[in-house]
């Protein structure tokens, strides 16, 4: 029974996680500009920014001095943590200022959260993973989360229980409990299943109670996704 | 080898403890060796269903706290040959019970070559009912023919697949079903799940039907579980379920109902409520 948490040996573990980040897309390299509006922008929503770890990405504004906006950002109390798609030229002197760098490919955080600091262009994720397969029932009180990918149940989803994907959610058995595809702000999520029994369904934050959730679908292999701001539900298969 | 059973339900007052009694005597009858244990420390129940409440000397909080030893703890059935029970105090709190001493008292039952040791589990999802599914080889799911009693065995269900030894070493809990306190004329009218609902939503396999039935709180009152009397409904049922549990092949009973869904009840035959 001896987890690695409890073991003394060890001074410590690692986790993996998915915490969402706010991504900053610059758009200019002139400090100034960028102090203006973040002067606007961070007095909108102090408390959502307060040390808010920011992860920077400088597609748009290759030639920026990256210590000044460093220090920049960490006078308006941010907290940079890394550079996402790293021009080579700025690799050490990132390093040296304790920045992380996030390579395509690398690993977990390379896929966070587009933040509403300024609109990006199409999001840059393209690492696609593998996702997470549930053979077991999910059963009441329990949550499966697939962080990054999609998730695919192959047994039913009891009332009570949640699952949650960053991508898609497939149930290929009875939905009976509540589905979050797409959960941080990815609209073309989608959920799948054989039997639409649900309590909730929700993609992107766009979502249907158990009653809005069209009688004539019920029991039905279905698609949910989102159109025109909306949750609709289709019925799958040869029409 | 001996195995570790518990008889779990998240709801409370489902019939465990009658459950456990009757599945206990039953085995006991059969001639295994075994031992009922109650878990459910603070209310003290098992002994006043099985009939020997006078003879309470210690219990397993003593066992646990090494206050009294096992041979001292232990009583033996006076009807049955191989029945024994473990009472539960009724002066402590279910969080006397740790890991560690409920282990011990579990390896010492295996070392005294038990056959059977059935763990009937406090109602919750609380330390008591972990404690009880903690070590389980196997569970008896008691479940009743509702909503909220479906729904507590399906967490419960989901606990057995997390929180037990067996989950650390890589297995599993083998799960059965049991149905109890269960009315077919009731499931007729629409009052009651009928058994094919239960099976859909919860989906491990039936070990058996309990009908609803007098004769169980009769022979609760006189501290004689209701299989000793076979001429009771309840008493034909839960002899079906033990040979079941021991690998017999028998036919259900007990279910006589019209097959209908429960979903197609709710959702498309608003007139089948009118019963
Ligand atoms: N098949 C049955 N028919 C009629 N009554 C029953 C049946 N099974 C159990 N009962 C009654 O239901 C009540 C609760 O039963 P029991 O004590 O076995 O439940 P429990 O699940 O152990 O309860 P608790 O959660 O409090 O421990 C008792 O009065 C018992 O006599
Ligand atoms: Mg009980």
């Amino acid at each position: 029974m001896a987890s690695p948490e409890r073991d003394p040996q060890k001074a410590f573990t690692l986790k993996g996680t998915s915490t969402p980040l706010t991504v900053l897309c610059l758009r200019s390299s002139d400090l100034e500009r960028i102090e203006r509006q973040l002067a606007t922008t961070v007095g909108q929503t102090p408390s959502f920014f307060q040390h808010a770890p920011l992860v920077l990405d400088l597609e748009g504004a290759a030639g920026v001095e990256l210590q000044g906006l460093v220090a920049l950002l960490r006078r308006h109390k941010l907290a940079p943590v890394a550079l996402r798609n790293p021009p080579k030229a700025l690799r050490e002197q990132a390093i040296s200022l304790g920045l992380a760098l996030l390579l395509p490919g690398n690993g977990r955080a390379g896929k966070p959260r587009e933040a509403k600091v300024e609109t990006p262009s199409p999001p840059v994720v393209t690492s696609a993973t593998f996702g997470v397969t549930v053979t077991q029932p999910v059963r009441s009180g329990q949550v499966v989360y697939a962080p990054q990918g999609d998730l695919v149940v192959l047994a039913p989803v009891s009332s009570g229980a949640e699952v949650v994907a960053d991508g898609n959610v497939h149930v290929y058995a009875p939905l009976r409990g509540r589905a979050l595809a797409g959960v941080h702000d990815r609209t073309e999520a989608r959920i799948f299943c054989s039997s639409l029994e649900a309590e909730f369904l929700s993609i992107a934050g766009h979502y249907l109670m158990a009653d809005e959730i069209p009688e004539a679908m019920r029991g039905k292999a279905v698609l949910v996704c989102v159109e025109e701001d909306r949750l609709v539900v289709r019925r799958l298969g040869p029409l | 080898m001996s195995k570790v059973i518990v008889v779990t339900s998240g709801k409370g007052g489902v019939g465990k403890t009658t459950t456990s009694a009757n599945v206990a005597t039953g085995l006991a009858l059969l001639g295994y060796r075994t031992v009922a244990i109650d878990f459910d420390v603070g209310l003290r129940n098992l002994d006043l269903v099985m009939g020997c409440e006078r003879r309470v000397v210690y219990d397993f909080v003593n066992v646990i706290k090494k206050e009294a030893s096992l041979r001292q703890a232990v009583i033996r059935d006076k009807r049955v040959e191989n029945l024994f029970i473990l009472p539960a105090s009724q002066t402590r709190d279910k969080d006397a019970l740790d890991v560690e001493g409920v282990g011990r008292v579990i390896e010492d039952f295996r070392a005294a070559q038990f056959d059977y040791i059935i763990c009937d589990s406090p109602a919750g999802i609380e330390r008591g009912a972990l404690m009880a599914m903690y070590f389980a080889d196997e569970a008896i799911v008691v479940t009743n023919p509702e909503v909220s009693s479906v729904r507590d065995s399906d967490r419960v269900l989901g606990l057995l697949d997390a929180k037990t030894r067996k989950v650390e070493t890589g297995e599993r809990v083998k799960t059965h079903l049991l149905l109890t306190r269960y009315a077919p004329g009731r499931v007729a009218k629409g009052e009651m799940l009928g058994y094919a609902d239960v099976l859909e939503l919860l989906g491990i396999p039936l070990l058996g039907v309990i009908p609803e039935s007098k004769a169980v709180l009769q022979a609760s009152n006189l501290g004689t579980p209701v299989i000793l009397d076979p001429t009771a409904d309840a008493a034909q049922a839960y002899l079906d379920v033990v040979a079941r549990f021991v690998g017999e092949e028998r036919p259900q009973r007990f279910l006589d109902v019209p097959k209908r869904g429960f979903f197609s009840r709710l959702f498309g035959e608003p007139t089948a409520y009118a019963g």
